[in-house]
This record gives structure tokens, C-alpha cells and sequence, in this order.
């Protein structure tokens, strides 16, 4: 008989192995297995130094403590220690009990052992004056464990001295690993590869690899394989159809893709896109979401930064010209890197660059950009992608469109009367697709039997042909077969939801209100504040498994589906998620201070996000209480820098949904509040939306303030005259009691008033403005923009310049002047070409009548430009006029003409007939200049005829239906044609009517216009000394603009007066 | 009617249609699992058929209870008490071995998921003849891996079994080389497959061989009717729907699959083959045409009944 343990030999009647102590005779001998394990090898370094300078009493304290750190790490992970040898331990991990991941959890083991030996070490230090360290060692492969009839077991075979070898290899605090190890844990873990190994007892030298002290972003388990795309044919042969079209024909193709939530639209466009090679085609893809509502171009910015910006910014840099003027607007958009503009580019210029942009990449190859959730677009993006499809027509660019059907409720024309564009309705699925998808998705075995199964037919027939039902409910069902759910996406999710294990399913409810896409850093440092960080890595595996979220590039994670995402949010108490977002608002505030990573502009708008929906929630808890979160200041700011960005850019509606979202977050008095209001009500001034810009002006919840209700008061005048709610005379009065509303309150200029002073001179200009008193106006303008500058508000004062430069077309001021006030502004807006316009065309018409034709030959040269570049409407119909003038000033007078019929056609097909009715003016005045008086005569009876008539086409109200300006164009023509036609007396009266009515303007050219027509009547009347004095004073009104050419002519008409 | 050329009657005789063998798959299966026929409701289809004079059911099997056929049911296991199973000679399950592989051992005839059982119900019901051999490949309840499927069929065919019957398949494309060889080694070691066809319109193996004799479902509740199926890759269609079939415990269950349908035509080709044991695969699959309900009938048969 020989013991089971060591096979010594044992002699009749003994109790216990003499040789080894096992006891004799018990029931089982000890079981063999051979296995696959890590061996974990862990030694403390320099044991022998520190025995020899501690006293053996603290030296015992302290490795007690070192075992206790070496054991519970061995144990947290789930390994066992095998044995200790001296001050070395040997651990197992994959015996007598195997996990899948049993290398990656010794690799752990180690790394908490050194973490944690090392905080020992710093605790003792302080104590004893020694330090500690531990090296170890890990190897993985096959041993024969041996389980001992008490349980205990052993572990031989070569990993067991490999990791002992790695062990002594290793330097203090490393852990070197073997080839194999390294290959099962390379996914989670940082490794460094070492100069192979020359291991004692080892012919060859080993590979080794030495554990990194950086963590990898959590990399659990890849995405399981997405079901077999089902019932889809015919929408990929669509998609495929429009790209060759897009290909073949060098054509841009709009396709928007359309259908229910879960149906299935981002997988068929994912899964189109992977058909393609990548060599052939450049995918660019941009997700809209409804989180940071306002930040038009995020999905842009994603395109192109995950696109390799950089590289391409930097290459269109060097490029110069066009590709520069893109890419600095551009880089306006990506935000972050550097090349930003100071002066934000507006939106035109954005859409201008993307144009751009597409056409270069265009010509390279087919071009593909995704919008993901065009739902949750902001109204400016809509426009500019709708404004890509219409000027880009022969580039091969396939838009594709992902969105739910309420794109079609937010703008029903999406997409109409473009003959490239096309929209695919992803329809639900068959019956007998439905059964196939459940089919797929319901056999996760590798073999089954072909029972039917009631389940899968069950929700085939009851998931309304959606895959994302379907998912949902096989999973609901196949947990709880007797549950009853309606087939509504509400009651699937909650179900699915509550059926998730406790721990599941808080992680989700926690990570919800990180967003629709969380990183593993925000939501463990989530976890850690409410102390629930132990096992999330591998809940979240869990969850990945499930496919309720999936891993996504960069280490993050999303919520696989946006609803989950939604409905998982709306599952936790309000005050649970009150707090969360509060400690996220934190966390990001801590990662804008740190700015790294370049996400600058993504977290500061987390950081808005999240004291926002801290704010909201408190509100609905708690709406008495007016206290706001601690970092709203912060959190405003961010709102205001972004909204004051879009206001630059002129994406009204972006702009006035971020200050919309800033002024929730500024305290009720605090001083920001009015200029957020006005700006606000700039912006849906800007868009003509009157409702909403006097909306904007009621004054915010607390306590009201006179000072709001009076600024207030005036820009509800502003918005009103404007958009014509009231008339100038009507508005005239309550500027009056405005002004001395505020100087009875205290509120005088050049102090707490300034704010409403500097609109209140606004408001007076645009009063002067409207009765063509243009000096006026512009001394108005000239205060409101010294106010502006002392309240150091670059937005007003820009504003304020853009219009004192147009003015000066008008106005009074010198020429020479003028013009210099345009080269300043010319090169403030480099940048903003829709800015740079306006400036560039008053130079053109300011340096023509200043006789310098070639300036402003090349000043219009440029405005057209630009307009054609970047669609402006409206700047285009200056043009007209601009061109009609420097044409008829080099006596062209038949291009001049065309010219303004062009300006007036413009007008019209824009909805402004009264405006076009001055362009109709002009153009007869140009046919009388080429000698047509019969269609002269015609053209001007018939403006005249509009003009005493009782409103106009329309049937407009009491508003005159011809304006001053036109008025007098028109009576100065008809003068000059009764002349030629030889009814002098009535060309006096019409002459004579033309001067007095132009005086009660200060256009100065249009007066010496008037008085030049006047003379020329005179002198055909014989009245030689009525010419001579209207000679003189339109000489004298030209010379005081400064139009030295137009007083050429004057001079001409005094010396013939003369003779 | 001739006898070698042409349908009976009906638009496959016009000659300009398209061949049922030749058309494209089917994609919708009202009311019953996929790949069936709802010959209740579906006017039998006509299709151009040769016949061997002297084949008739009562020549196939008249008379044959299955007696001297051997036959293997891979699946979930059988309960050998159950009053509906006959002569349930062997049990055998899979077990790992030292290399890690998957080996056949004998083991008690139980069966935990019922599904084995029903099929070895069955065949009882259709030849209390043949002697039955449960190999235990699906361990998991209904379900089990193809390593262990791949080493139950290999294990079957070199035991040299007469019919195995294999109500289960797998979708994993790793396993369809193998598969497919062991299909042909079967055919050629005179070891019929037969193999039902997915419940669900979807692709997997090994029924759709053309090695194998593959069964789905009719909706005819009389378990001796079977129909020739002349539009592939389904050979046959027998009773599937709510099929009374033997539970462990002693119970009676009604189930419905396509995999209930399978061991009524691996219990008829035991009887074939107690009756006709030299012949080969490929005759038996001919043998089980010419004596099909829709086959037999038009040559001026009765039923395809015994």
C-alpha cells in the first residue's frame, strides 16, 4: 500500500503518511486534470535588505500586511494562491475552476498587488523609513492540476516556472507576461514589448511583454455579429442605383431615408456603405442628436474631424485662394485645432466651403456623406444641406439622409422639386421576413431541433414587421413566455428594461444621463461618486452582449438604439438624475479646465448639457426654488459664446435657441439678461418672425425690472417698424415717451441707461431712415455705436458700422470719407464674405460717382463674386442697381437698362413688388437716356399712374404704394421727357415738383440729380437764369458728397446756362 | 395520360411553364413552418413524372413492420420508458475526452427536453419493428453545438445504421464542409439521412444535401400520407401539424415542426427496408416518390396508405 499522496510506502495500520502526513484512507484518491491556467508569479524585492534593517517586529507586522495586500488581490479576481515560498507567492488562475478570461484576471491580480503594495509601501515609508516593491511574473498554458481529496490541489508543468523565470526577469513594480498571455490579454490591457528573455533552464530566449501602467479605454467583448440584414433588397438596390447614377453621370443625388424608429434605416445605410470598397469611394458621416440643442454644425464637424481634417485643413491652407477661404471657414466649424477665425464665417460662407469642399473631393471620386437622425437638425443645417443639393449639381456626391418621418413634419417640402432627389420609405417587413429575422436572431445555438418554436412565430407575427420590436420582444418573451405586451414601443422598452438584472439595468439608467454616447472614464468616475464602480467593466460587457449598447470608435460606447437610450433615462427618480447631472456638469468642468484631447468644444457643450438638465429637472421639483446649480455661470457662458458665434454667423434660429438656453441659466437680474434678450429678439428679427421676436422680449420669470420693460418696450418698436406692424408716426410718439421714460427713471445716457439708449438711437435712426433723412439717421447710428463701443459689445458695434457704411450711399456724408470707413470694414469682415458685400458694393457705387470708375469696376467685380458664391438673394439685387449706375455714369445706357429690368425682375420673383417698382423707375430713365421717348413716356406714365392710384397691386392698405425716392425719380423722368416732347410748361411743373420733393430728403446726389434734370428743362424753356441757379445748386450738392463726377456734368450746364 | 411524359392535366403540361424544380424559391409559408405545403388548402400541383411499373406502396412496404432495419435517432435523447417507444436498443451521449473532443459513450436512456423522445415516438408508431438507437447530441435542452452534432453523425454512420433520422440542423456555415462530407459517406455506405427541413424560411445544413431524404411539413393530420415534393430542396412532405407525439413522463403531447414530419418518413424507409434491405439511398429515395401520395395516385393507385 502507498500513500495517494506522495506514493510513499505505508506500513499496515497507519493513520497518516509518515512520509508527508496525508491521512491514510481516505475515500477518493487525488483527481488529475490537465488544464489551461495563468500562473501568477509575485516576489517582493530586496525581502533580504529589508529583514536586515528592520527589527523583526515591525519587519513581521509589515509582511503580514504585505501577504494580506498579495492574498485579497489573488482573491478579488478570482484566482487561488497555490502556495507561498518565502516572501514569493504562486497563484493559479483557471483552477480547480476555469473562467474565459483567466489570464486577463491574473494580469489584474498583479497589477492590484503592485498598486497596492506600493500605497503600503508609502505608508511605511513614513513609519519605518523602508520602502516595498513586488516584481511578478504571469504565464499561461497547459498543467496538470492535482485536487487533493481535502480539496487543496497543485498545479506542475512549464508555465509554473516560466512565470517564476518572468518573475526574477522583472524589474521592481513591473509585470512581465509571456507571448501567449500577452496574445489573450493585448485587448484590455497596455502592453510594451521587451527584449526577449534569456530565462534560466530556457534554450531559447522567451518573448516577453511588460504590462503598461496606462489602462486602455475598457475594451470588453467586440459587438456580437449583427443579425443577417432581412427584407431589404430592394431598398439596397435603390440606394446602390442612385450611386451609380451619382457615379456614372458625375451627378449629385439626394436620398432620404425615411421610417419608424427601430425599422431599421441606419442599418440599411451602414450596410449599403460597406458594400462599397473604400478605396472607391469617401464616406463621410455626421450624426444630428437632440443633445446640445442649437449646435447647427456638430454633425459637420464630426464628418470632417473624423475625416482627417488636419491633414486636409492644412493641405488646403498651403493651396491658397478658394481653398484657403474654404478651409478657414471650415476650420470655424471643427472648432477645436487651430486656423480658427477670429470672425466667425457666416452660413453662407459654410455652405459656400462644403460646396467647395465636396466639389474638390468630388473630383477625386464619389463622395458619400451621411446625416444620421436628420430629425434632430437645426433649421440652418436643413438649409444648407437643401442649399448643397441645389447649387452642387455635377459632382458625384450621394447625400444620404437617415431620419424619422418627422423630418417631413418639420419641413414638408424636404427634399421636393429637386430632380435628384429622392426619398426611400424603409417599410416594415413581411411576415415571412419578420420570421426569418426571428429565425436569425432567436438561434444564438449552433445546432437546434426543428421544433416550432411558439416564440419566434409569436413575435413574428406580432412585432409589426420592426426589428427592433422583434429584438425587444424575443428577448422580453423568451424571459417571461406569459407576458402580454402591445406592440408599442413604450411598453417594449419598459419591459425589456425591467427585466434586466438589478445591476444592468441602473448602469444604463446612470450612463442615460451621460447622453446617447458615454466614455468609460465620465461614467466609472459616475459610478465611483455614488460608490457602484465594483464589476461595472463587466456589466457593461454584459450589456454590450445584449446589444442594448455597443462599442463605438474611440473606447466609447452608445446606446444601440436612441429610444432605449430615451426611455432609460426616464426610468430613475428626477432627484437621482438632478444629482448626476450635477456631478457630470462637475467632471466636465474639471475636463474644460484641463482641455485635453482637443474636445474642448464637446465637453464644454456636455458641461452646458448637463447643468441645464440639472436645472430643468430642479425646476420640476422644486419650482419655488430659484437657486441655480453652481456652475451655471460657467455653463451660461459657454451658451452665450456659442449663441454669440451663430448670431455672427447669422444662423438665426441656432443662435437664438443657444441664448434662449443661456438666459434659463443667467440669474434673473443679473445684467446679461437684457443684451440675451435682445439679441434673441434680433434673431427672429432676422428670420421676419414677429410673434416670436416680441415674444422674446417679455420679461424673463422673477422679479421684473423697469429697465428690461423699457429696452424692452424699445426693440418691440424696433421689431414692429421694421416688419411694418406700425407706422413710422405711430412708432415716432412711443420713441418719444421711451426716451423720456428713461430720463425720468434716472436712466440718462452714459450710465445705467446706455443699454437702452444705444437701441433707442437705433430705433430713431431707422425712423430717419424711413423718411429718407439719412444724415440724421447716421448721427443717430454714430451714438448708438459710441455707446456700443463703451458697453464693449463687438456684436452691436459691428452691426452699427455695417449700417453707417451702407448708409453712406445715401446720407450726407462725403464720398471720400465714406470710403475710408469702407476700406476699414473691408478688412474687418475678410472673413464674413456675406458682410463684406454690402461694404464692397457701397465702395463700388461711392467711387463711381467720385468718377473713379476702375475702383468701382472692380469693388462690383468682387460682390458678384462672392454673391454667386454664396447665393445671396438679396445682394444681388444691389448689384443690379450698382452696376445699372457705373454703367450709365460710362454712358452705357443700354446695359444699364437690362440691368435694372434684371434688379426688377429679382424683386419681383422675391415677393417685393414695391421695391421693384424703383428699378422700373431707373430702367425708363435709361430708355430715355437712349433717345426711346415713346417707351419712356409709357414706362413712366404707367409709375405714375401706381402712384396716385389707391394702393398698389396688391391692395395694400393706406401705404403709399410708391416710395419718396421713386416718387421723385419719377416726376425729375418726366420732366425731362415733356421737355424733349416740347410741353415745356408741364416739364417745369413736373421739374419743379422733382426738386422740391428730392429736398425733403438729404440724399444729396439724388437732389443734384434733380436739379441737373431741372436745368436742362429750364434752359429748353429758354429760362436761362432758373438753369444757371439749378445748375449751381446741383454743382454744389455734388461737391458737398463729394461726387466730383456727377459736378462735372453741373459745370457743363452752368457754362451752357451761361451763354 | 401517358405514362412517361407530361402531368396529368394543368398548366405543367402546356409545356411553356417553368418546371417546379426549376422555379425560384418559395418565400411564403401561410400557417404552417417553412418549406410545408398547406395540402388542405392548396389544390395539389401537377408536375411531368416517369414511374417504374411494378413500384407500388404495397410492394415498398406491405406487410414490413420495420422488423430488421436499425435505426438512429440523433437528438436530445430518448426515454426508453416511455410506453411509446418500442425496442430502444442502445443509448449513447457524447462525452469529452482526454484531447478535448467530443467521443460517443453509452448512457441511460433518458431524455431531458422531451424532442428526442417525440421523434423516437414516432417511428415506433410508424415501424414497432425497427430497432432503435438514441444518440444524444443536443445537450442542451433543444439545442447543442456542431462539434458534437459532427461526432454523433460520424459515430451513427460507421455503426452502420439503416436510417438516421435528424429532426435538427445547424446554420453555421463553419460545419457545412464537414457535414456535407459526412452526407455523401453516409449515401455511400448505404446509410440514409433523413433530415428535416428549417421551421423557418432560413438557410442550414444538412438538409438541404441532395445526399439526404430532407421532410417538411404537410397540414393533413393522417400520419401514414406523405406527398413527393417536385420543387426542391424539400423531397418530401408528411404530417407536422399538432402531431401527438410521446413526452417524457409517460405524457402525450400535441406539437407541431417540421421536425415531426421527419421521423414519419425515417419510419416508413425502416419499413422499406425491412421489407427491401439491399436497396441503396438513391433507390429508396426513388422508391419513396413512386408509392408519394401526389405519385402514386396518378398512376391509378389509391392512397399512398398501406
Amino acid at each position: 500500500m502507498t500513500c495517494a499522496t506522495c506514493h510513499a510506502p505505508l506500513g499496515d495500520n497507519v493513520r497518516f503518511c509518515p512520509m508527508c502526513g496525508s491521512p491514510v484512507g481516505a475515500p477518493a484518491a487525488a483527481r488529475e486534470a490537465r488544464k489551461n491556467v495563468a500562473i501568477l508569479f509575485m516576489d517582493l524585492v530586496g525581502s533580504t535588505a529589508l529583514a536586515e534593517s528592520l527589527d523583526p517586529e515591525p519587519l513581521r507586522q509589515i509582511m503580514d500586511r504585505y501577504f494580506t495586500v498579495a492574498s485579497s488581490s489573488i482573491l478579488d479576481h478570482g484566482g487561488a494562491v497555490e502556495k507561498f515560498i518565502g516572501d514569493a507567492v504562486m497563484a493559479v488562475f483557471g483552477a480547480p475552476v476555469s473562467h474565459e478570461d483567466d489570464a486577463l484576471r491574473a494580469v489584474r491580480a498583479a497589477r492590484q498587488a503592485v498598486a497596492q503594495v506600493s500605497e503600503l509601501s508609502a505608508g511605511v515609508l513614513a513609519t519605518h523609513k523602508v520602502t516595498l516593491e513586488v516584481r511578478c511574473g504571469v504565464c499561461s498554458g497547459e498543467v496538470i492540476a492535482i485536487t487533493m481529496p481535502d480539496g487543496s490541489f497543485r498545479v506542475l508543468g512549464d508555465p509554473a516556472n516560466t512565470a517564476a523565470r518572468l518573475q526574477t526577469a522583472a524589474e521592481a513594480g513591473q509585470i512581465l507576461v509571456d507571448a501567449t498571455t500577452a496574445s489573450m490579454v493585448r485587448a484590455s490591457v497596455a502592453l510594451e514589448p521587451v527584449a526577449p528573455l534569456q530565462l534560466k533552464g530556457k534554450a531559447q530566449p522567451v518573448p516577453a511583454w511588460r504590462v503598461a501602467e496606462r489602462e486602455l479605454p475598457l475594451q470588453p467583448a467586440a459587438n456580437p455579429a449583427a443579425a443577417p440584414l432581412i427584407g431589404r433588397d430592394d431598398d439596397l438596390a435603390e440606394l446602390a442605383s442612385a450611386f451609380r447614377r451619382v457615379t456614372k453621370r458625375n451627378q449629385l443625388c439626394l436620398v432620404t431615408v425615411l421610417g419608424a424608429p427601430g425599422i431599421g434605416k441606419s442599418r440599411l445605410v451602414r450596410d449599403f456603405v460597406s458594400t462599397l470598397r473604400p478605396a472607391e469611394v469617401c464616406v463621410l458621416s455626421g450624426r444630428c442628436s437632440p443633445y446640445g440643442r442649437g449646435i447647427t454644425y456638430k454633425p459637420l464637424a464630426e464628418m470632417l474631424s473624423a475625416n482627417g481634417w488636419e491633414q486636409l485643413a492644412a493641405s488646403m491652407q498651403a493651396e491658397g485662394g478658394e481653398a484657403q477661404r474654404a478651409a478657414v471657414s471650415l476650420a470655424g466649424v471643427v472648432g477645436d485645432g487651430a486656423g480658427a477665425p477670429a470672425e466667425a464665417a457666416g452660413i453662407e460662407e459654410i455652405s459656400w466651403a462644403v460646396r467647395y469642399l465636396l466639389g474638390q473631393l468630388g473630383k477625386k471620386g464619389p463622395v458619400i456623406m451621411v446625416w444620421e437622425d436628420l430629425h434632430w437638425a437645426e433649421s440652418t443645417l436643413l438649409d444648407m444641406i437643401d442649399d448643397v443639393v441645389s447649387w452642387l449639381t455635377d459632382v458625384p456626391v450621394l447625400l444620404l439622409c437617415v431620419s424619422r418621418m418627422e423630418l417631413l413634419d418639420i419641413r414638408p417640402t424636404w427634399g421636393g422639386g429637386k430632380p435628384c432627389a429622392m426619398a426611400l420609405e424603409v417599410s416594415p417587413l413581411s411576415r415571412t421576413e419578420s420570421a426569418e429575422l426571428v429565425a436569425a436572431i432567436g438561434i444564438r445555438e449552433e445546432v437546434s431541433a426543428h421544433q416550432a418554436e411558439a416564440l419566434c412565430e409569436r413575435v413574428a407575427a406580432e412585432c409589426e414587421g420592426n426589428p427592433l420590436f422583434a429584438e425587444l420582444m424575443l428577448d422580453v418573451y423568451t424571459e417571461t413566455p406569459a407576458a402580454k405586451l402591445p406592440p408599442t414601443i413604450t411598453a417594449l422598452l419598459t419591459a425589456r428594461l425591467d427585466q434586466l438584472p438589478h445591476d444592468e439595468r441602473h448602469l444604463l439608467e446612470v450612463a442615460s444621463a451621460i447622453g446617447r454616447d458615454f466614455s468609460w472614464p465620465v461614467l466609472s468616475a459616475l459610478l465611483a461618486a455614488d460608490d457602484d464602480l465594483a464589476g461595472a467593466a463587466e456589466i457593461v460587457d454584459r450589456l454590450v452582449k445584449r446589444r442594448i449598447i455597443s462599442r463605438i470608435g474611440g473606447g466609447g460606447f452608445r446606446f444601440a438604439q436612441a429610444l432605449v437610450w430615451e426611455r432609460a433615462y426616464g426610468l430613475s427618480p428626477k432627484s437621482t438624475r438632478e444629482r448626476w447631472h450635477l456631478l457630470l456638469a462637475g467632471q466636465m468642468a474639471d475636463l474644460v479646465a484641463q482641455n485635453r484631447n482637443g474636445s474642448l468644444s464637446e465637453d464644454q457643450s456636455a458641461l452646458a448639457y448637463h447643468v441645464e438638465a440639472a436645472r430643468l429637472l430642479q425646476r420640476e421639483l422644486r419650482p419655488g426654488d430659484g437657486q441655480l446649480p453652481a456652475l451655471a455661470p460657467q455653463a451660461a457662458e459657454i451658451l452665450i459664446g456659442e449663441g454669440t458665434k451663430a448670431l455672427r454667423r447669422r444662423d438665426f434660429p441656432g443662435a437664438a435657441t443657444l441664448l434662449g438656453r443661456a438666459r434659463a441659466l443667467v440669474p434673473p437680474d443679473d445684467e446679461r439678461q437684457v443684451p440675451l434678450m435682445l439679441y434673441i429678439s434680433d434673431c427672429w428679427l432676422g428670420l421676419s418672425d414677429a410673434p416670436a421676436a416680441l415674444a422674446a422680449l417679455s420679461t424673463p420669470p422673477g422679479q421684473a425690472e423697469d429697465r428690461h420693460e423699457v429696452v424692452g418696450e424699445i426693440q418691440r418698436c424696433i421689431v414692429e417698424l421694421t416688419l411694418g406692424l406700425a407706422s413710422a408716426d405711430e412708432v415716432t410718439a412711443r420713441a418719444d415717451e421711451l426716451a423720456q421714460a428713461l430720463t425720468d427713471t434716472g436712466q440718462g445716457e452714459g450710465g445705467a441707461g446706455d443699454r437702452a439708449w444705444c437701441r433707442l438711437h437705433q430705433l430713431r435712426a431707422y425712423l430717419h431712415i424711413a423718411a429718407e433723412a439719412f444724415a440724421n439717421a447716421e448721427t443717430q447710428f454714430r451714438l448708438a455705436l459710441e455707446l456700443a463701443r463703451s458697453l464693449q459689445d463687438s456684436y452691436e458695434t459691428d452691426r452699427l458700422l455695417c449700417a453707417i457704411c451702407e448708409l453712406a450711399q445715401w446720407g450726407p456724408t462725403p464720398v471720400r470719407e465714406s470710403l475710408k470707413l469702407c476700406a476699414e470694414m473691408s478688412e474687418r469682415f475678410a472673413t464674413n464674405r456675406v458682410l463684406l458685400v454690402p461694404v464692397l458694393l457701397t465702395t463700388a457705387r461711392l467711387a463711381a460717382v467720385a468718377g473713379d470708375l476702375s475702383i468701382a469696376k472692380s469693388a462690383l467685380a468682387a460682390a458678384m463674386e462672392y454673391t454667386d458664391d454664396l447665393h445671396l438673394d438679396l445682394a444681388e439685387v444691389v448689384i443690379t442697381e450698382v452696376s445699372g449706375l457705373v454703367d450709365a455714369l460710362a454712358g452705357d445706357h443700354q446695359r444699364a437698362q437690362a440691368s435694372y429690368r434684371r434688379g426688377q425682375a429679382l424683386l419681383l420673383q422675391l415677393g417685393r413688388p414695391r421695391d421693384a417698382l424703383a428699378f422700373d423707375a431707373y430702367a425708363a430713365r435709361e430708355l430715355f437716356e437712349q433717345g426711346d421717348l415713346a417707351a419712356a413716356d409709357l414706362a413712366a406714365r404707367r409709375l405714375a399712374d401706381g402712384a396716385s392710384g389707391a394702393g398698389g397691386a396688391g391692395g395694400a392698405s393706406g401705404a403709399d404704394p410708391i416710395d419718396l425716392r421713386t416718387e421723385v425719380v419719377v416726376h425729375a423722368l418726366r420732366g425731362r421727357i415733356a421737355a424733349a416732347m416740347g410741353e415745356l410748361g408741364l416739364a417745369m411743373d413736373f421739374s419743379q415738383t422733382a426738386t422740391a420733393r428730392s429736398d425733403e430728403t438729404d440724399d444729396l446726389c439724388l437732389q443734384g440729380d434733380c436739379y441737373t434734370d431741372l436745368a436742362i428743362v429750364a434752359l429748353a424753356a429758354d429760362r436761362q437764369s432758373t438753369a444757371a441757379q439749378a445748375a449751381a445748386t446741383a454743382l454744389h450738392r455734388y461737391l458737398a458728397k463729394g461726387a466730383s463726377r456727377l459736378a462735372e456734368r453741373s459745370q457743363k450746364l452752368i457754362a451752357d446756362a451761361g451763354r | 395520360m401517358t405514362q412517361e411524359q407530361g402531368g396529368p392535366s394543368g398548366a405543367s403540361g402546356t409545356g411553356e411553364s417553368i418546371p417546379p424544380w426549376r422555379r425560384p424559391p418559395r418565400h411564403h409559408f401561410p400557417g404552417i413552418p417553412a418549406w410545408g405545403a398547406p395540402t388542405t388548402s392548396l389544390r395539389e400541383e401537377d408536375f411531368a413524372m416517369s414511374w417504374l411499373a411494378d413500384v407500388t406502396p404495397e410492394w415498398a412496404w406491405g406487410g414490413s413492420d420495420g422488423s430488421g432495419a436499425r435505426v438512429a435517432v440523433l437528438d436530445s435523447g430518448v426515454d426508453g420508458s416511455h410506453p411509446m417507444i418500442s425496442k430502444l436498443e442502445r443509448s449513447v451521449g457524447l462525452v469529452v475526452d482526454d484531447h478535448g473532443e467530443f467521443t460517443v459513450a453509452d448512457c441511460d436512456p433518458t431524455d431531458t427536453a422531451g424532442h428526442g423522445t417525440a421523434c423516437a415516438g414516432i417511428i415506433s408508431s410508424i415501424a414497432p419493428g425497427a430497432r432503435l438507437t438514441s444518440v444524444r447530441v443536443l445537450t442542451n435542452g433543444k439545442h447543442g453545438t456542431g462539434a458534437g452534432l459532427i461526432a454523433g453523425l460520424r459515430w451513427a454512420i460507421d455503426e452502420g445504421y439503416d436510417v438516421i433520422n435528424m429532426s435538427l440542423s445547424t446554420g453555421r456555415p463553419q460545419f457545412l464542409l464537414t457535414l456535407h462530407e459526412l452526407a455523401d459517406r453516409a449515401y455511400f455506405r448505404r446509410c440514409v439521412l433523413v433530415a428535416s427541413a428549417h421551421n423557418m424560411p432560413v438557410l442550414s445544413f444538412p438538409w438541404p444535401f441532395a445526399s439526404v431524404i430532407s421532410v417538411a411539413s404537410h397540414d393533413e393530420p393522417d400520419p401514414e400520407v406523405y406527398y413527393y415534393n417536385p420543387a426542391p430542396p424539400v423531397d418530401f412532405y408528411a404530417h407536422g401539424m399538432r402531431v401527438e407525439v410521446a413526452w417524457p413522463g409517460g405524457k402525450r403531447i400535441r406539437s407541431t415542426g417540421n421536425s415531426f414530419a421527419t421521423p414519419h418518413i425515417a419510419g416508413i424507409c425502416a419499413r422499406i427496408l425491412g421489407k427491401h434491405p439491399d436497396l441503396t439511398p438513391f433507390q429508396l429515395k426513388s422508391v419513396l416518390y413512386q408509392a408519394a401520395g401526389n405519385v402514386y395516385r396518378h398512376r391509378g393507385g389509391d392512397d399512398a396508405s398501406t
